[in-house]
């Protein structure tokens, strides 16, 4: 495969002019194809080899996946995770545990252990933020999950030892693969939640569509900041 | 011990020691030699007898008993030893080292191995350079000036050939020309040199020509470096296989050595051409006494690379300099008798010029040495005449096996360790920079179990970007925040009470320990987009170690190497 000195600089992380002074000093390896310098890939590559460079490889499309799951939006999320209502139970580990059983989770993952993580993030500090709202999530980032955010409406508010020591009637559960994207889904909903018309709205919520459409609403708003 | 001369100038010292040096040099390859002598007379009384195919069998066993259970020293030829021990360990070398390899080599070689007696003497040289230098306490630089110079002064000796010595020290063991080792070495090898010359007389061992050498031969000697070439790489490579295949068949050390020994005695009974280090069988090519034709001096070529490989590969004792030297010769005479039957009628310069041409042709590909070919070429045949042909052999014959063979027969092994650091390379002065020297102490650890709210204050108390996150009752590392990666959610009141701090966690920042090679580390920042990793030993957390600390440390590293 050829390769031009855009690509080979690339590769080596240098900028351009730096691959260019090295084809006038000589120090790599190229050819003159009409006009322009070219590189042959395998070449380059036993080249770099013997010179103990590491060569990266030109984004794929594996790269590009991720890059997508990081940028990821509060919206795509709620809609990946779900909405449910009345969820029932008397405590905590009541809710969570008939939380985690409507949740989508891929096979690979187990519900017992998801169950777990989330409770032992509980007791090491709880997650209820306030004005009767609740976002627990596991302990550590599940590199299995899909990044997801699923919203349960309580059937009674219950006493989820906040910080203002309201009772809660709504809890988030962010579930993310990396901590990079559990704290930009964080900052998203906290920046809803900031908002008191988005809090009257949800005490009064009996649609996921309205619901989704709000969060889109507020998102922009975020985005535009 | 100090000198009485310690106020002297460092470089008159080294001079001095560096004669001392070779003399030691020099009466290892002396010693080498008469035993050698001794141990063949004392056999050539039975050459005919029919079991004397054993001897080798029996001269290996006993050569590799010797060395692992009395000497115990470790086996093989030696010089890969010496130019480790130059690039890794600052030049130490055993004190068993300078006569273990030259005890185990005279049975090797009397007893009819294939094999040289140069790398043993090259290691005697070494280690006795090595040890000098520790006695009279000398500093890395100046003790691997002084081995090299032992080695030096031992292929100086033994071939009574001081420039090559001179040449095969600074080329194969330094891998690098510069005028202060060129003054140490210069001197041990010329004392060398002396001492063999006072013990053994100052005789050209093989002394060749006068030559006719028309334009026509300097042409044909160019088809010779391609048959150079090919025997270097088949050498080289039937080597590598022996000793691989037989380290996997056979596990015991001596009974693998015994096998080859048996193999090379019964190839003997056949070529008796090929057993030992094969000076005689030189002379005879260079003097004109070899009367077999084509197809047998190619057989002995053959042969001879089988028997070599065959010896060198299960474990004796021996160097490849004099088989190089056999093999070459009889190429060369190969080829003279091929152009003389493609072209009869043209008066030829002779076997003996061929013959010369053809050992150049091998020592430069085999080792990868081409000044150290010409100059042992031109010095142990007295042949200056044929400098210019021998020039051209070695040259394009060392390009060619480049091509197949890119490190001599000394440093593949190292290369192929990842542990050949020649000197001034990346990886060298990466190998002598210590990652305790680079690690970074000044960081503000944080407890996993803080909240947002709480860490703000140490961000703001503090000036560093990067925070180790420990465990609160066992201290042990969870991992590290990068103030940068968290910037987006450090302002959002709402979040202060419900992040923790293990939350801020960036799991994809791999961790460094302190066993990695700083090369593995530079690696893991390419790798990583960060430009500071965590330091963790056995779960603690030490420091951090950054890119722009290690560039620091290695400039300066390669400027107090810097020659002035």
């Amino acid at each position: 495969m050829e390769l031009g000195v855009k690509d080979v600089a690339k590769m080596l992380g240098l900028p351009e002019l730096t691959i260019m002074r090295w084809i006038k000093q000589g120090k790599i390896p190229f050819s003159i194809k009409k006009g322009r310098y070219v590189f042959d890939k395998e070449y380059l590559i036993s080249w770099a080899k013997m010179h103990h460079i590491s060569l990266k490889e030109i984004e794929s499309s594996a790269e590009n996946n991720k890059y997508q799951e990081e940028n990821i939006t509060l919206y795509d999320a709620v809609k990946r995770g779900g909405v449910f209502f009345g969820i029932k139970g008397n405590n905590v580990e009541e809710v969570l545990r008939r939380a985690v059983e409507l949740m989508d989770i891929p096979k690979e993952v187990d519900i017992e252990f998801l169950f777990e993580k989330l409770i032992q993030r509980e007791e090491l500090c709880s997650t209820g933020i306030g004005e009767g709202i609740a976002i627990p999530h596991p302990r550590h980032p599940i590199p299995k999950l899909k990044a997801m955010v699923s919203v349960f409406f309580l059937e009674k508010t219950i006493d989820f030892n906040s910080v203002d020591g309201k009772p809660v009637f709504i809890m988030f559960i962010i579930l993310s693969p990396s901590t990079k994207i559990h704290l930009r889904l964080l900052s998203r909903l906290s920046f809803c939640l900031r908002k008191k018309e988005f809090l009257e709205f949800l005490k009064n919520c009996k649609n996921k569509e309205e619901l989704l459409l709000k969060i889109k609403q507020l998102e922009s708003e975020f985005d535009k900041k | 011990m100090k000198l009485p001369f310690n106020k002297i100038d460092d470089r008159i010292q080294l001079i001095l020691i560096g004669a001392v040096v070779g003399v030691g040099g020099g009466l290892a390859s002396v010693v080498l030699n008469k035993s050698l002598e001794f141990g063949r007379e004392f056999l050539s009384g039975y050459m005919g007898d029919w079991f004397c195919f054993l001897f080798p069998a029996i001269g290996a066993v006993l050569a590799v008993s010797f060395l692992t259970y009395i000497a115990r020293d470790v086996g093989g030829h030696g010089v890969p030893e010496v130019i480790y021990s130059v690039t890794k360990r600052g030049g130490l070398l055993r004190l068993r080292s300078t006569f273990s390899r030259l005890i185990a080599c005279a049975f090797t070689i009397a007893s009819g191995g294939s094999a040289g007696p140069e790398s043993p003497v090259v290691i005697s040289g070494a280690s006795i350079g090595s040890n000098i230098a520790c006695l009279f306490r000398m500093r890395d630089k100046q003790r691997i000036m002084l081995v090299a110079g032992g080695a030096a002064a031992a292929i100086a000796s033994i071939f009574n050939a001081p420039v090559a010595g001179i040449a095969f020290s600074l080329e194969a063991i330094l891998g690098e020309w510069t005028s202060t080792n060129l003054i140490t070495i210069a001197v041990a090898s010329a004392v060398g040199t002396e001492i063999s010359r006072i013990f053994q007389g100052n005789q050209i061992p093989f002394k060749g020509g006068p030559f006719l050498i028309n334009d026509i031969d300097i042409i044909a000697c160019l088809g010779l470096s391609v048959f150079t070439c090919a025997s270097s790489i088949i050498l080289m490579r039937l080597l590598r296989i022996v000793r691989s295949k037989s380290n996997k068949l056979v596990s015991s050390l001596v009974f693998r050595a015994a096998c080859g020994g048996l193999l090379v005695g019964i190839i003997g009974l056949f070529m008796p051409e090929v057993l030992g280090e094969g000076y005689n069988a030189i002379r005879t090519v260079i003097y004109g006494h070899y009367s077999n034709g084509l197809i047998l001096a190619g057989l002995v070529v053959l042969g001879k690379i089988v028997a070599t490989s065959i010896t060198i590969g299960t474990g004796g004792i021996g160097g490849l300099f004099a088989p190089c030297l056999v093999i070459g010769s009889f190429l060369g005479f190969f080829y003279y008798k091929l152009l003389l039957l493609i072209a009869p009628s043209i008066n030829w310069a002779g076997e003996a010029y061929f013959a010369l041409l053809g050992m150049a042709g091998i020592i430069s590909s085999v080792l990868q040495a081409p000044m150290t070919g010409i100059f042992l070429i031109t010095e142990i045949t007295g042949g200056y005449q044929v400098l210019v042909s021998v020039v051209l052999v070695s040259v394009i014959s060392l390009s060619l096996s480049r091509l197949f063979e890119p490190f001599s027969v000394y440093h593949q092994e190292l290369a192929a360790k990842g542990e050949l650091l020649r000197p001034r390379t990346d990886r060298r002065i990466l190998s002598e920079l210590n990652i305790v020297e680079l690690i970074d102490h000044n960081y503000y650890p944080v407890k996993s179990d803080m909240k947002l709210k709480d860490f703000i204050e140490v961000i703001k108390q503090t000036k560093y970007h990067f925070f180790p996150v420990l465990d609160p009752y066992s201290k042990r590392y969870i991992g590290i925040i990068h103030v940068d990666d968290i910037r987006a959610y450090l302002f959002d009141i709402n979040l202060y009470d419900s992040i923790l701090v293990e939350e801020l966690i960036d799991p994809s920042i791999p961790t460094v320990s302190l066993d990695h090679e700083l090369h593995e580390i530079i690696d893991m920042f390419d790798y990583s987009r960060d430009a500071t990793l965590p330091v963790v030993h056995d779960g603690k957390f030490v420091g951090l170690i950054s890119k722009s600390k290690i560039l620091d440390h290695y400039r300066k590293e390669l400027i107090v190497e810097e020659e002035i």
